[in-house]
């Protein structure tokens, strides 16, 4: 069985199932009078279809024999993963710390996820942060939040 | 004639000198990123959309137009130095062009790289400048069962063209048709799918999802792997090819060009299968099949060429139909909207100075381009030697500020990096989002185009097929879906008939 479709179909058999219940509430409506769920419901009932073949296969061993782990075996998972939580913890302090510190800890932190000695990481990570705020908030004039630093 | 007055009016817009500013920025960092593995044009499109929205529309076309044909050339500078192709039309420049470098011609395999892209780049802008006016007039006959069937016919073949599971294909296409539907109704203004966020109304932003899966998505999977490229220590001399080197390299940039363009017309062609292609039909027509993966100065020039021409012909549906024929001019045609462009039939009527600057730059760029990849290879070995913990994290963070940068809203952040676990995620699984992103960009235009067919033809799916254009292009989508069952179902017959035979 190849777990990976096996998986990813169940998945998508469940978001074609959600996209269609959405679509009948927006309504349907017919082929003389198409609605605003028109296509939705049509490209959903399509897409089920497909996951369903795509379970199908997997079960019957026609997409190879794979296990979950895999993809991630020999390779170092962690750095993704990682990566990921400061990306949401950035996304997530942005408004309240504002972006200078929430950006300097970020990049400071994935310096040294990449082994970089920490001095290196902190002032590669303010060079960095210092000339980008330069270029986007100076040059092209992009706003960011001040947070901490709103007075 | 006209052609001609109008090219002259569009040089007068792309030698202004913001515009020229803006055109070399866009091809050198164009070249940047063709040379760096890991980030291709679809991705830097996507992450240096944001950069634009300050500046004014045409120059910003003219910039991203620029990255665009400027990361086809600086592809081809790692798949001969590095064997790492540094976006994928290049990949198959590494088959005889590395090989061209460890016999020590790695100067002759990039010159001829360089001047045949030029060649074919120049040779694709002029038949784009003749064919352009021509098919938007020709477009201005189209109604909505046109536009419905050439999308479907675009969707159809992006699935066919793709490198793995084609059922996995269409399953992304119909996913980007699914996700394109959020938004409010353009025809009722009803609210879809949009989970009372207020951002969601006006539908998800094509720039947080195409910097998510191509941009955070890549670096993500990057990031799992070390960097193993070794790039080739000889001394890097005559880049200008030989006398010999262009006689043997002539007829394969002729038929590179031509083939390259004919293939970047059509929706879901582009750069990638006309190397490809360019590459197959050469190692057809030689006399010396056998030379081919062993350093044929013919397997670099017919594909380097065939992919500069396809990208400057590419252009031709964007600009003339409004229809994007691959995922990075799909980001393109996104770039168009958000500057309040709508590229199609009426881009020549309404902005001639967008079209006719467009095409213009790329003239001007392509010079430019020739001047940058030859004297500048030095320079790019070194960029290829920055190790991945120092330039993934600073492409991240031009990701985090471009999406925030959209609207001044940590909103689209979100999306971003939730489009960007997907795309790792997808990458992992095996999935390809190109034509998640395609089917994304032409989503809303099927929506509105279909229900409207519908309308004017009472429910009658049969008027599809008594317009005559788009009973062609339905049917060239067929054909193609049959062809591509036809293998699995001739399989079928095979191990039948062997089973019957026991």
């Amino acid at each position: 069985m190849n777990r990976h479709d096996f998986l990813s179909g169940l998945f998508w058999l469940g978001i074609s199932i959600f996209a269609i219940t959405k679509s009948l509430g927006l309504g349907v409506g017919v082929f003389t009078n198409p609605k605003p769920g028109f296509l939705l419901f049509w490209s959903s009932l399509f897409f089920g279809i497909l996951s369903i073949i795509l379970v199908a296969k997997s079960t019957l061993g026609r997409s190879g024999r794979t296990k979950l782990t895999d993809s991630w075996e020999g390779l170092n998972w962690w750095n993704p993963v990682i990566t990921i939580v400061l990306l949401f913890l950035y996304a997530s302090f942005l408004n309240s710390i504002g972006f200078l510190l929430a950006m300097l800890g970020f990049m400071a932190l994935l310096y040294s996820l990449g082994r970089v000695k920490p001095q290196l990481s902190i002032g590669g990570a303010i060079v960095t942060v210092v000339l980008a705020y330069v270029i986007f908030h100076f040059a092209l004039q992009v706003r960011f939040p001040r947070g901490i630093f709103s007075w | 004639m006209e052609a001609l007055q109008s090219l002259s009016y569009g040089f007068s817009i792309a030698f202004q000198p913001e515009n020229l500013f803006f055109c070399f920025v866009g091809s050198l960092l164009g070249t940047l990123i063709g040379v760096l593995p890991g980030i291709g044009p679809v991705g830097a499109i996507a992450i240096l959309l944001p950069v634009t929205f300050k500046i004014p529309a045409t120059g910003a076309i003219i910039m991203l137009a620029g990255l665009y044909y400027g990361a086809m050339y600086g592809g081809s500078t790692t798949s001969v130095l590095v064997n790492i192709p540094g976006e994928a039309a290049s990949v198959i420049t590494c088959l005889d062009g590395h090989k061209m470098a460890l016999q020590g011609r790695a100067g002759p395999a990039l010159g001829i790289a360089a001047f045949g892209s030029f060649i074919a780049g120049t040779l694709g802008i002029i038949g784009l400048m003749f064919f352009a006016k021509p098919l938007s007039s020709f477009a201005l006959e189209f109604g909505p069962h046109e536009y419905c069937s050439l999308i479907i016919l675009g969707l159809t073949l992006v699935t066919y063209l793709s490198h793995g599971s084609i059922l996995k294909s269409i399953m992304m296409a119909c996913f980007g048709i699914m996700l394109s539907i959020v938004g409010l109704d353009p025809m009722t203004a009803t609210p879809r799918m949009t989970f009372g966020f207020l951002e969601l109304f006006e539908g998800i932003g094509i720039a947080p999802v195409a910097m998510g899966l191509f941009g955070v998505g890549e670096v993500l999977f990057n990031l799992e792997r070390k960097y193993s490229g070794e790039v080739v220590r000889t001394k890097i001399k005559n880049l200008f090819p030989s006398a010999l080197d262009w006689a043997a390299s002539k007829w394969a940039l002729a038929r590179g060009t031509v083939v390259g363009f004919l293939l970047g017309i059509l929706p879901g062609g582009g750069p990638v299968l006309a190397a490809f292609f360019a590459y197959g039909l050469e190692k057809r027509v030689s006399k010396e099949p056998q030379k081919f993966g062993t350093g044929a100065i013919e397997g670099v020039a017919g594909p380097e060429s065939a992919n500069n021409s396809a990208a400057s012909s590419s252009f031709i549906p964007l600009l003339t139909l409004g229809i994007p024929p691959n995922p990075s001019l799909a980001i393109l045609f996104g770039a168009f909207l958000i500057h309040g462009i709508t590229p199609g039939p009426l881009l020549l009527k309404q902005n001639p100075d967008v079209f006719w600057g467009v095409l213009s730059s790329m003239y001007v760029g392509n010079m430019m381009l020739l001047v940058l990849n030859l004297p500048l290879i030095p320079m790019w070995v070194q960029v290829l030697k920055v190790p991945g913990r120092y330039l993934y994290p600073i492409i991240l963070m031009f990701c985090l500020i471009g999406a925030y940068s959209i609207n001044n809203n940590v909103f689209d952040v979100f999306v971003m990096i939730i489009f960007g676990v997907a795309g790792y995620v997808f990458m992992k699984f095996k999935y390809e989002g190109a034509p998640l992103i395609l089917a994304f960009v032409l989503g809303p235009m099927l929506d509105m185009n279909l229900r409207q067919a519908l309308l004017v033809s009472d429910g009658k799916f049969v008027d599809f097929f008594t317009h005559p254009i788009s009973a062609v292009t339905l049917a060239l989508a067929f054909l193609l879906l049959a062809s591509s069952l036809f293998p699995f179902v001739m399989n079928k017959l095979r191990s039948l008939r062997s089973g019957v035979k026991e």
